[in-house]
């Protein structure tokens, strides 16, 4: 479960949404049962009424035990299977972070609280009519829109009073809000006539981040090279070179820290303190409107996103993110504990709205990388500043970056 | 329960399938033809670089097939037989295909079908006992395509999501215990429950309702039956008839001396019913018979007829049957009957005078009589096997001119002789029959026409008749239907056909005689034929039930005729002592129970089961009785007991054999694998012991662990043991990995541990 920036949460208390860490804290409840005949069924019932027939017509002995047979596998099929997915119980839990073009593991622990059968042959999938959506506004979707591999999970046997754990792999098919409410456990067992259905409902809703797009590597040290570094001392002690101010002595510091002239002068053993650095501050602007292309669109996100990864991979770099036209502006923070909040309004950002253009004048003097699905729409980028575009794959992809 | 081993259970089930179809169709070709087709086509679309038919081959192929199923079907072929080949050629065109779940689906479909179509062709044995193999392998195979399905839906997603998110795929799926055992239980479940269920169905469903009103005869196959006595012949159906082993009684004969008659090579004829009307395609008694009315039957005292032994010879017959059902049934004799006494206790008895048929109300289980007759002369010489062409030759003997007329019968009124018309005796007049008659008749110089011939000729006529019969018909107890709407004694006639058993060669006599004015009527009983030495008498089985004819030769003087060929009639009656033979009788009597209890089910057999009593048999009492709850509770309970036990005996023998087998491969495998490690393992014996007394000590060694290791783990609850089981598995290790065999002082070392280990106190 993703954390998520003020401004999405103010928006959805307004929707009258729960939160999504309570809701994924409730377990699944059982919301109903139900068996479907389906073809199989149909077909197996037409055979029997047909070997009935034939015996009858025939008086054969053998077709009627056939009959006998047939009539006895329906009801096993409808007894035994029943009876085994009656004590059927699962939750849900979503093990990784979504993302497109990720897999995203989801697990179902399944218990049976039954004592005798156990169950056979189960298959958990979410159910298709409300699956979730990846659209901002909260729209739900089918399952084949919102996943491109939907998960389906398998258990051959769950043991009566046991449970085991299942697990499915998915893959989401776009960014936003991934809304998760039912899933159904299903089986077919043992002769696949009737299909016995359970279906839970457990509501969860997690943020699927934007795609990672391979951008090359080298962009903050390209970025370093043009003279934009901006590198500031922080108002913190750490292990710079700058000096900070001097403090008592505490066992444990370095005898090469000790300000002898200034212990000599206040008669107490004084140690010299060194100012921390202060990280690089890079803004990353987003420059798409609704009327750029939709593909590129998605894809100068997914760039902005994979730069905030790469970000997040180094130590030196605060983060922030711009997006004029939508009206987000997230100042930069430690690019570590920034990322996560960054790829949530990405995941978010619903480009289909637009603001009136607030001024970004915070990026200047920073480190900026502009990203536009195309040409920038406008001259709101410093000068220095690192422009990417989602139309031109040599300015950011990985394979350009050795001809560069 | 393995789901990638799916395609495997198939091939077999496929195959087996094919097997079910050719022993039910007798189609060996076919199996030779399809087996190593299906074998091939498996091995080529299967394994790492599959190679199958493109689908428009496939589809090309499956419409000749039908094209050539369809031709089939009108021609001469069974439609159930064209279908089952065209079942078959499509499913060796599935191996031929590269194959996804569906098709999967489709052959165990097809298979399903197949068995189906087998079961409309034959109700043989063998046929029963391959569909015992057939059904719990397609419920496996039906039960392992669910999780092949739901593995592959699990498996397809997986490696969809895996793909487009650009990461390896897991290992393997968190899916769940092994559910081998607990599935073993769902399978026994499923044949108990299943089986009692399908025996339940099987037993309710009324039968004789609606026969082929739906889709005529063509889907029905022959019925069967079993050998036995009945007093109603029932012609038309067809069918094999199972030889049934089972004894009915024992009969001695003594002469008027007191010394025992009989030989193995004598055969004795003992008359039961005597069926006079045919109506409906069955001979059965005449309506205008009449009985003696029921008169009481004292246990001990004779029960006259009223006469004398007159001028032939005296013939007493013990019989012993060995269950008798507790009903009227009829009593046998060596014609003619004088007197008859009951060695039980036995209610009424009923007579009728006309034919000499005698039945009793006689006790259920065993019941013993005796019954005095009358012979024309002292031995019965037409039946013994060595001279059936003289005997059929004696046309003068006078011997063979016998009186059925019980003395108190004659008295009170002559007997209605049919009148002799040119368009023959009761419903045999002009037709194919008469034709045939009147031909055969001709060329020997008879006059057919009635009223011209002779009476004393009638005897000649029949003769010729009987010997045309032995010499143009053959025996058979494997029959196929007459067909629709045709009689059944014209068909058997009709040139093409002329193949049946007994009961045929009995009617078809008594119909062509009564065609050109010969009266003749068909008898039922048995043929004594099995001569024990040692309890100088007859073993009378099922397979001894026969009918003949009786031929009036003259007024009120009816001779014994039977035109079933002699030589079939021996080598079907008389035991014979071999070994072969001994099994042989075995597997009938085995296929016997099958037909009478499963292929011969019927109405009558059901109402007794559920309780109610029957009353289509004319012999025994027409009034229902009222249903016993109790006694319809207590016959389904005991039905489903005994069916779920045999269902529950045959699984786990299934198992327990099949287990045995596998056990035995593995060490078979073993023991080509290493030969040498095998011959020193046989000395590790000691092993097996080990592990049983450690898990009769609640210290079971789990699979995994070895032994040392294991003596390790239970040294913190038990020492002593624990230092003995670890010498003990010193030893092992040396038979198992030095690879040699124990020196002496190793082996009484070793002797001395064991034998202390099972002196330890139990806990």
């Amino acid at each position: 479960m993703g954390k998520r920036s003020g401004r999405v949460a103010h928006d959805e208390r307004q929707k009258g949404r729960r939160a999504p860490r309570a809701m994924q804290e409730h377990g699944a409840q059982r919301t109903g049962r139900r068996q479907q005949f389906g073809f199989i069924g149909w077909f197996y019932l037409g055979t029997t009424v047909i070997i009935a027939l034939g015996a009858v017509n025939a008086q054969n002995n053998l077709l009627f035990f056939a009959f006998g047979a047939a009539i006895a596998g329906l009801l096993l099929s409808g007894v035994i299977g029943g009876t085994a997915i009656l004590g059927v119980r699962a939750d849900r839990v979503i093990v990784d972070q979504p993302a497109v073009g990720s897999v995203l593991r989801v697990q179902y622990r399944v218990r049976h609280t039954g004592r005798m059968l156990g169950a056979f042959c189960l298959t958990i999938h979410e159910t298709p009519e409300r699956a979730g959506t990846s659209e901002p506004t909260g729209r739900r979707g089918r399952a084949e829109e919102v996943f491109a591999a939907a998960p389906v999970a398998w258990v051959a046997h769950v043991p009566p009073g046991g449970g085991v754990v299942a697990e499915a792999s998915a893959a989401p098919a776009k960014r936003g809000m991934l809304l998760l409410d039912r899933f159904v456990v299903q089986s077919r067992f043992p002769f696949g006539v009737i299909r016995k259905i359970v279906q839970f409902s457990q509501p969860a809703q997690f943020v699927v981040h934007p795609a990672s797009a391979p951008i090359r590597r080298d962009l903050f040290t390209r970025l370093s090279r043009s003279g934009v570094t901006g590198v500031q001392t922080a108002a913190l002690t750490g292990g710079g070179d700058e000096y900070y101010g001097v403090r008592e002595y505490v066992a444990g510091d370095s005898m090469r820290d000790i300000a002898w002239r200034a212990s000599a002068r206040s008669s107490q053993l004084l140690v010299r303190e060194r100012a921390a650095p202060r990280p690089r501050r890079v803004w990353v602007v987003l420059d798409v409107r609704p009327e750029d292309d939709e593909a590129l669109r998605e894809q100068a996100i997914s760039i902005a996103a994979s730069v905030v990864r790469l970000a997040a991979e180094r130590d030196d770099l605060a983060v922030g993110l711009a997006a004029p036209a939508q009206g987000v502006i997230a100042a930069p923070r430690p690019a570590r504990t920034a990322v996560r909040p960054l790829l949530d309004l990405l995941a978010l950002l619903d480009v289909g709205r637009t603001v009136d253009d607030r001024g970004i004048g915070a990026v200047h003097g920073h480190a900026v990388i502009g990203v536009s699905a195309g040409a920038f729409h406008s001259d709101i980028l410093p000068q220095g500043a690192m422009r990417l575009s989602a139309a031109r794959p040599e300015t950011w992809q990985a394979q350009a970056e050795a001809s560069s | 329960m393995n789901p990638r081993r799916l395609p495997v259970t198939v091939c077999r089930l496929v195959l087996l399938g094919i097997v079910l179809y050719c022993a039910a169709d007798e189609q060996w070709g076919m199996l030779v033809l399809a087996g190593p087709l299906v074998l091939i086509g498996w091995r080529m679309t299967s394994g790492p670089r599959p190679r199958g038919l493109p689908g428009w081959a496939v589809a090309l192929l499956v419409l000749a097939f039908l094209a050539n199923a369809a031709r089939s079907a009108m021609g001469d072929m069974a439609v159930a037989s064209a279908f089952c080949q065209f079942i078959i050629f499509v499913l060796i065109v599935k191996f031929f295909e590269k194959r996804e779940a569906r098709d999967y689906a489709q052959m165990l479909m097809l298979s399903a079908f197949l068995c189906i179509g087998a079961l409309l062709l034959s109700p043989r044995l063998l046929v029963g006992v391959l569909l015992a193999a057939f059904l719990p392998m397609l419920v496996y195979a039906v039960m392992q395509f669910q999780f092949f399905v739901a593995e592959g839906a699990w498996r397809a997603s997986h490696d969809k999501a895996h793909q487009l998110g650009g990461a390896k795929a897991a290992v393997a799926p968190r899916s769940g215990d092994r559910p081998g055992p607990r599935l073993a239980g769902v399978f026994a479940l499923i044949f108990i429950v299943g089986g009692a269920s399908a025996s339940l169905v099987f037993v309710i469903v009324p039968r004789g309702v609606g026969q082929e009103v739906l889709f005529g005869r063509w889907m029905g196959y022959p019925s069967g039956a079993v050998t036995g006595f009945t007093d109603r012949v029932r012609l038309g159906e067809g069918g094999m008839i199972s030889q049934s082993s089972a004894v009915v009684f024992d009969v001695a004969m003594y002469d008027a001396e007191n010394k025992p008659v009989g030989s193995p090579n004598q055969m004795y004829y003992l008359r039961g019913a005597v069926l006079e009307d045919y109506r409906d395609q069955q001979w059965q008694r005449a309506a205008r018979a009449r009985s003696s009315g029921r008169q009481p039957l004292i246990e001990g005292r004779p029960y006259r007829f009223g006469g004398q032994i007159e001028r032939g010879q005296p013939l007493l017959q013990v019989y012993t049957m060995r269950s008798s059902p507790g009903d009227w049934i009829y009593l046998f004799s060596v014609w003619k009957p004088v007197s008859i006494r009951s060695m039980v206790r036995a209610a009424n008895i009923e007579v009728e005078p006309q034919t000499g048929t005698i039945r009793v109300e006689a006790p259920s289980g065993r019941f013993k009589y005796e019954v005095q007759s009358e012979l024309p002369g002292f031995a019965y010489p037409r039946a013994t096997p060595e001279r059936p062409a003289e005997a059929s030759q004696d046309d003068d003997d006078p011997d063979w001119l016998v009186r059925t007329r019980m003395p108190d019968a004659e008295a009170e009124e002559e007997p209605v002789r049919p009148r002799r018309t040119r368009r023959g005796i009761r419903g045999f007049g002009e037709g194919p029959i008469a034709d045939l008659a009147r031909v055969v008749l001709a060329e020997d110089a008879i006059e057919p026409d009635p009223l011209v011939r002779p009476i004393d000729q009638d005897a000649r006529a029949a003769r010729i008749i009987e010997r045309w019969l032995r010499e143009n018909c053959s025996y058979t107890l494997d029959l196929q239907r007459s067909a629709p709407g045709e009689d059944p004694i014209e068909w058997f006639l009709r040139p093409e056909n002329r193949s049946g058993h007994c009961e045929y060669f009995a009617s078809a006599m008594t119909a062509m005689c009564r065609s050109v004015g010969v009266n003749a009527r068909v008898v039922a009983g048995y043929l004594a034929a099995e001569w024990s030495a040692q309890t100088m008498s007859y073993t009378v089985r099922e397979s001894n039930a026969h009918a003949w004819v009786e031929v009036e030769v003259a007024p009120g003087v009816w001779r014994t005729f039977d035109p079933t060929p002699p030589g079939d009639l021996v080598g079907i009656h008389q035991a014979r002592p071999g070994l072969f033979d001994r099994i042989s009788r075995f597997f009938d009597s085995i296929e016997y129970l099958w037909i009478s209890s499963i292929v011969g089910f019927d109405e009558e057999t059901r109402l007794r089961l559920m309780g109610a009593q029957p009353g289509e048999r004319q012999f025994r009492s027409r009034e229902f009785r009222p249903v016993d709850g109790r006694r319809v509770l207590t016959g389904l309970v005991q039905s489903l007991m005994i069916g779920a036990a045999a269902f529950a005996a045959a699984f786990f023998a299934g198992r327990a054999g099949l287990a045995a087998w596998r056990r035995y491969r593995a060490r078979k495998r073993f023991e080509a694998a290493d030969p040498a490690l095998a011959r020193l393992l046989r000395q590790a014996g000691f092993y097996g012991q080990l592990l049983e007394e450690l898990d009769r000590r609640g210290h079971g060694k789990p699979s995994w662990r070895p032994p040392a290791l294991h003596a390790e783990a239970i040294e913190a609850t038990d020492r002593s043991l624990a230092e003995c089981v670890r010498r003990i598995a010193a030893m092992y290790y040396i038979i198992r990995f030095d690879r040699r065999p124990l020196t002496a002082g190793e082996q009484a070392r070793l002797d001395d541990d064991v034998a202390t280990l099972r002196a330890m106190p139990r806990r």
